[in-house]
């Protein structure tokens, strides 16, 4: 867990995360999911620093929260968003940013150049994620396992088809089945980019 | 956070806002309901999920694919959404030439006579990797040495020779190289309720061309048994078509099972029951319950 800028005593972070979890008593797994949708609504913003954001609006909650003692009339879920939209004006009023994208570019040779670089480097992407990604299955539970190899499997139709009969076959609604497979496939996708990171 | 007008928001929507194509009062609106309403991020996640699979598939409309290529993968942490997408097809390719693979060595003159152990292990070990990659389900080598014993029993010999063929080159290859992954047999599983509990209801299994196994998994009530049998029976005129050696149960689940593969060329569409006993230590069986499935020819 890191919260940026600001490093609360442990009773004030576990305070923090009973918080965001209202009761429910996920040990943390609420704070990464909450940190999860941060960091993509930050990227589906077109933040650059996306991860850094997320954790920027985190530590301003958690600041605010112990501060307060309580944040009542509004979900915490909720209150997280607010925040982070505050977070995310500032950065685009951080005049840096507009400039930062082009400036992170790396420097490059002739089109023919790039476009081999990118082959190459595609190529090897490729084989390193799968490398990870059969690494990656094999930690996961043999039941996740299978459920994510079949559930995602398919073309579009014989893919829904599948998906109903999966629900039946374990006895639950499709939404529950469908919230099963992504909690795996975000599993796994954290492990092959750890493991990629890694490599 | 629970909002009334979450549900209005089709796939197409949610496709829409992910390629940022949406007006933004109503993307506000959804980046809103992306972090603070549960029910409403993991749909979400689930519609993207499927749009980048959908990318990598080549599934999506041309002008879709445009604007995915534009927008979505103008971020380096999307681009890696799709990157393990793309292992995701990759691997579901490679053990679809597998299959490929092993399907066309079964088909093979049958010059191999006879069962020897050293193929037993290999057809089984094959079959094993195979259901693994599938997503189906572990059969033990022991148990699919028997159901072939049986089979071969049954007429089935030349079959289950040509399978076993296809598996001795699978083991080739293994003592070559073992960390390649294992050429599969194309199986389709069928879970069938309990007697008790499914009552009223015929599963079905759809059975393509093609498929070696259909692996039914029978899901047990609580009991001792140390060994069970099943026998395949016609419905309509009650004639047994096949029946299983001796087998253990398994947990599949979360539940007791037991888990049986039968020959898909011995099946017609129709009606079947596998009639499940339980074996005494005497070697007495116990009819412990009828579970009915049906069969459709694809």
């Amino acid at each position: 867990m890191h919260l940026k800028n600001w490093t609360p005593t442990q009773d004030a972070f576990r305070q923090f995360l009973d918080w965001l979890d209202e009761g429910g008593g996920s040990g943390g797994e609420r704070y990464l999911e909450l940190r999860r949708r941060l960091v993509l609504y930050f990227d589906r913003r077109n933040c650059l620093t996306a991860d850094e954001l997320a954790d920027e609006t985190l530590s301003r909650v958690a600041q605010k929260f112990q501060e307060q003692g309580e944040i009542t009339n509004i979900s915490p879920a909720h209150y997280c968003f607010v925040t982070a939209k505050f977070v995310f004006l500032e950065y685009t009023r951080r005049a840096e940013h507009s400039h930062k994208s082009l400036g992170d570019l790396p420097a490059s040779g002739g089109p023919g150049e790039i476009a081999a670089a990118a082959a190459d480097r595609e190529s090897e992407l490729k084989e390193r994620t799968l490398d990870c990604l059969e690494r990656c299955l094999k930690k996961l539970e043999r039941d996740e396992s299978a459920l994510i190899l079949e559930y995602y499997q398919g073309e579009h139709r014989e893919k829904i088809q599948s998906r109903r009969l999966i629900a039946k076959r374990l006895g639950l609604s499709g939404n529950a089945v469908t919230i099963r497979a992504c909690r795996i496939r975000n599993k796994l996708e954290i492990c092959v980019r750890t493991c990629s990171e890694k490599e | 956070m629970s909002s009334p007008d979450k549900h209005v928001y089709s796939d197409e929507v949610l496709t829409r806002y992910l390629l940022g194509e949406l007006p933004s009062e109503q993307a506000d609106k959804l980046d809103e309901l992306s972090v603070a309403d549960d029910e409403f991020a993991w749909r979400l996640n689930a519609v993207e999920n499927d749009l980048v699979d959908g990318f990598v598939r080549g599934e999506l409309p041309h002008e879709s694919r445009k604007r995915f290529e534009s927008f979505y993968l103008s971020s380096a942490k999307r681009r890696q959404k799709v990157e393990f997408a793309s292992g995701l097809l990759e691997l579901e390719k490679r053990s679809a030439v597998q299959f490929k693979n092993t399907a066309s060595a079964a088909r093979r003159p049958a010059w191999w006579h006879g069962a020897n152990l050293f193929l037993q292990w290999g057809f089984a070990a094959a079959a094993l990797a195979l259901l693994l990659l599938a997503g189906y389900l572990f059969v033990d080598n022991t148990r699919l040495h028997r159901q072939m014993d049986e089979a071969g029993k049954r007429g089935q010999e030349q079959e289950l020779a040509r399978q076993h063929e296809a598996a001795e080159n699978q083991n080739g290859d293994h003592a070559r190289d073992t960390s390649s992954v294992p050429a599969q047999l194309n199986t389709v599983a069928l879970l069938l309720p309990s007697p008790t509990r499914g009552i009223g209801r015929v599963e079905v299994v759809s059975v393509h061309p093609g498929t070696d196994l259909v692996v039914l998994v029978l899901t047990l009530e609580p009991n001792d048994f140390p060994h069970y049998r099943v026998s395949l029976k016609d419905t309509a005129t009650r004639q047994e078509v096949w029946h299983s050696s001796d087998l253990a149960s398994s947990a599949t689940g979360g539940r007791k099972t037991v888990v049986v593969s039968v020959p898909s060329k011995l099946l017609l569409q129709q009606r079947y029951l596998a009639q499940l006993m339980g074996v005494q230590p005497d070697g007495a069986a116990v009819p412990m319950g009828d579970y009915p499935f049906g069969v459709v020819l694809k």
